[in-house]
């Protein structure tokens, strides 16, 4: 019996919070959102889709809290659980990427905005490229705040709630005095035109060592974690 | 021949407080083995660090001859039914059997289903609606039909009445004649498990006081009551391990060269005797007046 | 649990004697199989290990013997052994134990094989 079995059991249970959860979640808010734009005459705007950021952020911290106790009292490996969890959250990721970017073609080239010029897929800027970069920026950032959520979980369990806290205190810590020094030396004018140079896939391109890094952070937590 | 689990000088701190402190045993292959002593003596952490999922803070471990952690030729020999296991929120009894089944390879389906009827489970029912009792049920079906080499039961029937505790026993039994393991059972509940153990290891405070074969501990503790004088002309040259006294009558517990001959000069001295159990054996060495190491036998 | 077995023994010397009394009372007759180590395992709740060590005590002593792939049996003659052995602690045991107590209440040889006859009666 191959080691990953179980792991992959386990998280096949978990297919409609996986998949059918978030695009219901999705769905949703698009109707609500398409209903807004039906009774309002000019374009319309929506930032409605970081709905499926924020879900896939929340199964990030809330899987490993669930799944992971269970997993090792069920005699698998750490290795094991932390490798299948990557397999299943890299092929939900890649597939909700692919999965958005028709809807993307929908909305501008077949629909003009889903028949009431909303624009809920297909953002500016952000919807910026060839349709192998879109889904790329999706891709990433989705896998991102995944692994975002499941460090943050993977410090609850390595270091208790406490841990927890003290990273939230070191974050804030950190970025008040990040915001202080870049005030202080007047950095935000050259950091904003620096920014406003790159394009979306250039930024979404950089969050993917952040993510290998966020990885392999909750990879070592994880190794020395106990239930 | 391979021990199933060596340890030596086991130690488990948390800061100054030591949960288990130089603990020392073998466990042969295909035995059953009670693991037994007060609550929090030490005996779900040292089952914790023989399967892994907490880390001893110094000390030898092997289970199978080999260190146990992240080792998937060890961790998918062991099988740890613990009292506090958590499962997923959503996930239904058939569900859990479904993943278990998926993780040990001696696993037996359909033995496992024949298990759930037995001990009338809501297959269908989520894990967080389960009684206690339901609970302990799916634990030591998990336990039983993973038919793991070493497979360490951890209280497994809190909240069982005694028809469910007793089907477990005859189970277990039937089970393990069929499919010879090596078989850990924890609990303070001596007196219903006795009978079913070959070894005995009795941990106190962190440490492992006895270590012996319970057919070797049986009549070889015995409670004698009658006058002072009488006892204690008796009890001498022997280990009291417990005594009492009624105004001119006393009571007391004796250990080390029981045989028929010492039960007939205790009668001969006018004395009244009675059996010491297991339980009752151990109930003495661990209730904490003595500051006793090892126990002689 | 099962109260059959008690605390003051071993149970595997326990499990002897119990096959000892059926092997005495006739119920189990000789050149017959005795249950398997898991049938007593299973009806007495206790350890297979404890109930093959108790088998094993009679087949030391010659009472049972092992038929190759078929299990035990109790050996010929093997009754008639146990029963002398039972004499022999039967004197011991009860015969001593009485005559003690009857001289302690000065009772009589005379009277006591009275007693006797008149219990046997």
């Amino acid at each position: 019996m191959n080691a990953m079995t179980g792991i992959f059991k386990i998280h096949l249970k978990y297919k409609n919070y996986w998949f059918t959860l978030p695009w219901c979640i999705l769905l949703l808010n698009f109707s609500i959102n398409w209903t807004i734009g039906y009774f309002f005459e000019e374009e319309f705007y929506t930032g409605g889709l970081s709905s499926i950021y924020v879900y896939i952020f929340i199964m990030g911290t809330i899987l490993l809290h669930q799944t992971f106790p269970f997993a090792i009292g069920l005699s698998i490996r750490r290795t094991d659980y932390y490798w299948g969890t990557a397999a299943i959250s890299v092929i939900v990721t890649l597939l909700s990427s692919i999965l958005l970017m028709p809807l993307s073609i929908i909305e501008t080239k077949f629909t003009e905005g889903w028949g009431v010029s909303l624009h809920y897929f297909n953002l500016p800027y952000l919807s910026d490229g060839s349709i192998l970069e879109q889904m790329w920026i999706s891709f990433v950032l989705l896998l991102f705040f995944f692994y975002l959520g499941f460090v943050t979980a993977s410090v609850h369990r390595r270091y208790g709630k406490i841990g927890l806290l003290l990273l939230s205190v070191a974050a804030f810590l950190a970025s008040s005095l990040g915001i202080f020094l870049m005030s202080y030396y007047k950095w935000w004018g050259s950091l904003f035109t620096s920014m406003a140079d790159l394009s979306a896939f250039q930024i979404a391109s950089w969050t993917f060592p952040i993510t290998l890094i966020l990885a392999g952070i909750s990879y070592l937590l994880l190794r020395r974690s106990t239930v | 021949m391979q021990s199933a689990v060596a340890v030596s000088n086991l130690t488990k701190t948390y800061g100054k407080v030591a949960a288990v402190s130089e603990v020392s045993f073998t466990m042969e292959p295909n035995k059953i083995y009670g693991l037994l002593g007060r609550n929090g003596a030490g005996k779900t952490t040292i089952m914790h660090m023989i399967t892994a999922q907490l880390f001893p803070t110094s000390g030898e471990l092997r289970v199978f001859g080999e260190a146990p952690y992240e080792n998937a030729n060890v961790l998918s020999q062991i099988c740890f039914i613990k009292e506090g296991q958590k499962y997923p929120d959503l996930f239904r009894i058939s569900d859990v059997l479904d993943v278990a089944g998926g993780c040990f390879k001696n696993w037996d389906n359909e033995y496992a289903y024949s298990l759930v009827e037995e001990f009338r489970l809501p297959l269908k029912r989520r894990m967080k609606k389960l009684s206690r009792g339901m609970l302990s049920s799916v634990g030591i079906i998990i336990g039983l039909a993973s038919r793991a080499p070493l497979t360490l039961f951890d209280e497994p029937y809190l909240g069982l009445d005694a028809v469910a505790r007793s089907l477990f026993y005859n189970r277990l039994i039937e089970d393990y004649a069929e499919h010879p393991r090596t078989i850990v059972l924890s609990t303070h509940l001596i007196d219903e498990v006795s009978q079913l153990l070959e070894h005995v290891m009795v941990i106190d405070k962190g440490r492992l006081i006895l270590n012996e074969e319970s057919e070797m501990l049986r009549g070889r503790a015995l409670t004698v009551i009658g006058s002072a004088a009488a006892v204690e002309s008796f009890a001498a040259g022997k280990e009291m391990i417990e005594r009492e006294a009624f105004g001119s009558l006393m009571k007391s517990t004796v250990m080390g060269g029981i045989d028929e001959d010492e039960i007939r000069r205790a009668r001969a001295l006018g004395l009244e005797t009675t059996a010491v159990s297991l339980q009752q054996l151990i109930v003495h060495l661990t209730n904490g007046n003595s500051e006793r190491g090892a126990v002689r036998l | 649990m099962t109260s059959i077995i008690d605390d003051s023994r071993p149970i595997f010397v326990q499990i002897a004697q119990r096959i000892e009394e059926d092997i005495i009372a006739g119920s189990l007759l000789e050149e017959t199989q005795v249950p398997s180590t898991n049938q007593f395992a299973s009806l007495y709740q206790i350890n297979p290990a404890t109930a093959a060590k108790g088998v094993n005590l009679l087949v030391d002593q010659g009472i049972l013997y092992k038929k190759r792939g078929i299990g035990m049996f109790v050996a010929e003659g093997a009754r008639q052994r146990l029963v002398e052995n039972r004499k022999e602690q039967f004197y011991e045991q009860y015969v001593v134990a009485m005559i003690q107590e009857a001289n302690k209440l000065g009772i009589t040889a005379e009277q006591l094989a009275d007693m006797i006859r008149r219990g046997d009666a």
